[in-house]
């Protein structure tokens, strides 16, 4: 018996070419699914890797920055936007460079500010896109005022980082501190007639009598809190001695402040650039506007909040004393808005030396708060900064002859706007701040800025 | 010689082909339906990621550019509500190439595409703590002409930044998450959202938001404002 099996031979073939067709397509599909997803697994893996690399170098631009020797350089402004100050490099497959750039920001009054800028970027071997990220730095040279100043702790030279771990003093990442600055160049009588608004480079009794509306002669005034100025403007406040207390207290738009001296209390209380004043004192100043300026000649011995806050929202309060200042609680602004960047409502700066014989007293600020405390105020301090227990953040920038601290220090150094802190210059030198990252963003290498959002 | 098949093997054949092909289509049937399912998953799956990178992208920009002005001008570049956000960041910043004065209404700039008509734009002096809003009207080779008249002198060097605002809103009714950029209408993000929030740490300057799907499916992003710092 034989059995013609060709036409099932031919069915078979078909079918196994069909089933075989079936497959590959299903490979293929099943490929080429993989293959899309693993694309854009790829490009997110690259994107987040140039982004880690730009961060990386954004913090290695910052470190150098904040490790240059600024003092001892020729043209710092040059050489830190030289080409090699930081050369590119590679992380793996993603080559990171630095360009730089500078322009002068400010000049005048003996002292210069410099922006540099430095666009940084991250692009990937042979790809299109690249993270891009620009940071910029202000360097200020000459005879810097002490207001410019971030993070400045006066003394030797010390690699600042570690000088300051070494002290529990945290500061913001804006902040290039340094530590190790000449004196600062105060001249007590310049800084006191600066204060009274009086016209003059070296005021005597003589003359603070004839601004406080006094019979004139050549003695110092008895101890007591005077009022320079007139019906129409109160320059400053004036306090002959040590003061015992100072309390600050704000509410509604209206400033308090109560100075207690040799057992006596006096209030003042004004709204902010509005002519408002009240005195508890000598008549003659209800309605005037107040310059918001305090002078102290001697120590005072307690600064305190009262209520919930110690500063109106308007308040710049400018208080300078010859001898220590002891801040015995927080002092925080009005503006207690969650979220809200906080800036100094306050300057609290010591002199060190007599205003009137320029016999160096103790300029020490020291703060000697219960428990933790946030203080709303810029220092600049002719001593040291003296921190007991706790944690202390300064809203305000720090200028110091020295840190003795035995809890925590943060300096978040937010630039305050305060005339007196001109008066007080550190000869001849540079400091770098305000490090500043305007943007980081993916964008498409060599387009313009911003090209992908359009 | 046998030239076919016989009869009984012709039926025999005939119902296992029969139990066959009814159980590959009672499968095919399901496998469809199945099918339709995966895909439907599928792009839901493909519609939260895409939702899920667009937040994430307007989050990482939020803030960008607007750094130097934010602390005398007081703008807000995050801003949340109940099932809303936004987020504004600078498209672009360029330099003022010469002064420009109070009641000017062009600018010397080298603007590029970004500053393109009825774009919003901040001016700042950040020396001076000037600063002000306005929209392009028009730009020209190296210049602008804003809508408004300046409300303040605005020395050299000062920034002008392109502004982009993105705004997000959950509509419960709807059950649509949506997506608005600048002035345009807002578009649909996400739909069959069954809940959304989202909640700002300034402390930690992140964001946290969560979007709920059809009340099964929860995606929760905590996200740092890299750009705000």
């Amino acid at each position: 018996m034989s059995v013609d099996r060709r036409g099932h031979v031919v069915l078979v073939l078909l079918f196994a070419l069909l089933l075989a067709a079936c497959g590959m397509a299903l490979l293929s599909h099943g490929e080429l699914h993989v293959q899309v997803v693993a694309a854009r697994r790829n490009r997110r893996m690259a994107a987040t890797a140039r982004e880690q690399a730009l961060l990386l170098g954004l913090h290695r631009y910052r470190e150098k920055l904040a490790a240059a020797d600024l003092q001892s350089a020729a043209d710092p402004e040059a050489e830190l936007c030289r080409q090699d100050f930081l050369p590119p490099w590679n992380e793996g497959e993603i080559e990171v460079s630095l360009e730089s750039s500078r322009r002068l920001l400010r000049s005048g009054e003996g002292f210069r500010v410099t922006r540099l800028e430095g666009l940084l970027r991250a692009v990937s071997r042979g790809g299109r896109r690249e993270h891009a990220g620009r940071a910029t730095v202000d360097l200020v040279s000459g005879d810097v005022p002490a207001g410019e100043a971030g993070l400045v702790i006066g003394g030797a030279a010390a690699p600042a980082a570690p000088w300051l771990a070494g002290r529990s003093v945290g500061y913001h990442g804006s902040l290039l501190p340094q530590v190790g600055c000449p004196e600062p160049a105060i001249d007590p009588g310049k800084l006191l007639a600066a204060a009274l608004g009086l016209p003059l480079e070296l005021p005597d009794w003589r003359a603070i009598r004839e601004a406080f509306g006094l019979e004139p002669s050549g003695a110092p005034v008895p101890a007591g809190v005077y009022l320079a100025g007139d019906a129409g403007k109160v320059r400053a406040v004036f306090v002959e001695g040590d003061l015992q207390k100072l309390v600050f207290a704000a509410a509604r738009g209206w400033q308090e402040i109560a100075f207690v001296s040799a057992g006596q209390t006096r209030e003042l209380r004004y709204r902010p650039g509005e002519a408002s004043l009240a005195w508890s004192g000598d008549p003659g100043f209800a309605g005037a506007c107040f310059a918001e300026k305090i002078v102290v000649h001697g120590n005072v011995w307690e600064i305190r909040q009262e209520g919930a806050a110690a500063f109106g929202d308007q308040a710049r309060i400018e208080l300078v004393a010859s001898g220590r200042l002891n801040i015995a609680t927080g002092l925080e602004g009005e503006n207690l808005q969650a979220g809200s960047k906080r800036f100094p409502k306050v300057l609290l700066m010591t002199c060190g030396r007599d205003f009137f014989s320029s016999e160096a007293v103790d300029g020490d600020v020291a703060f000697v708060h219960a428990g933790d405390a946030v203080v709303d105020a810029q220092v600049i301090a002719a001593g040291s900064i003296v921190h007991g227990r706790g944690r202390l953040d300064l809203v305000g920038g720090l200028l110091a002859a020295g840190v003795e601290n035995q809890g925590e220090i943060h300096v978040r150094g937010s630039a305050g706007d305060f005339e007196l802190g001109l008066q007080a210059r550190i000869p001849g030198f540079r400091l770098l701040r305000d490090f500043r990252v305007h943007f980081i963003e993916e964008r498409i290498h060599d387009e313009p800025q911003g090209a992908d959002g359009l | 010689m046998i030239r076919g098949f016989g009869l009984l093997e012709m039926l025999i054949a005939l119902s296992l082909g029969m139990a066959v092909m009814s159980v590959i289509i009672a499968h095919a049937g399901e496998s469809g339906r199945l099918e339709r399912k995966i895909n439907g998953n599928q792009q839901r799956l493909e519609a939260i990621f895409h939702a899920v990178d667009a937040i994430k992208s307007d989050l990482n920009q939020c803030g960008m550019r607007l750094q130097e002005a934010r602390p005398f001008s007081g703008l807000a570049p995050f801003t949340a509500a109940q099932g809303a956000f936004s987020c504004t960041f600078g498209l672009a910043d360029e330099p003022l190439l010469e002064g420009a004065l109070r009641g000017q209404q062009s600018l010397r700039v080298a603007a590029g595409e970004c500053f393109r008509k009825d774009r919003a734009v901040l001016l700042f002096d950040a020396a001076g703590g000037a600063w002000e809003l306005n929209e392009v009207q028009y730009r020209l080779d190296g210049a602008l002409v804003m809508k408004r008249p300046l409300q303040s002198d605005f020395p050299r060097h000062s920034a002008v930044v392109a502004l982009k605002r993105v705004e997000y809103r959950y509509d419960p009714a709807k059950r649509v998450l949506k997506r608005r950029s600048d002035n345009g209408t807002f578009q649909p993000l996400l739909e069959e959202v069954s809940d959304f929030y989202v909640t700002f740490f300034p402390d930690a300057n992140s964001v946290l938001y969560r979007i709920e799907i059809n009340r099964k499916e929860q995606v929760r992003g905590y996200v740092f404002l890299l750009n705000a710092v």
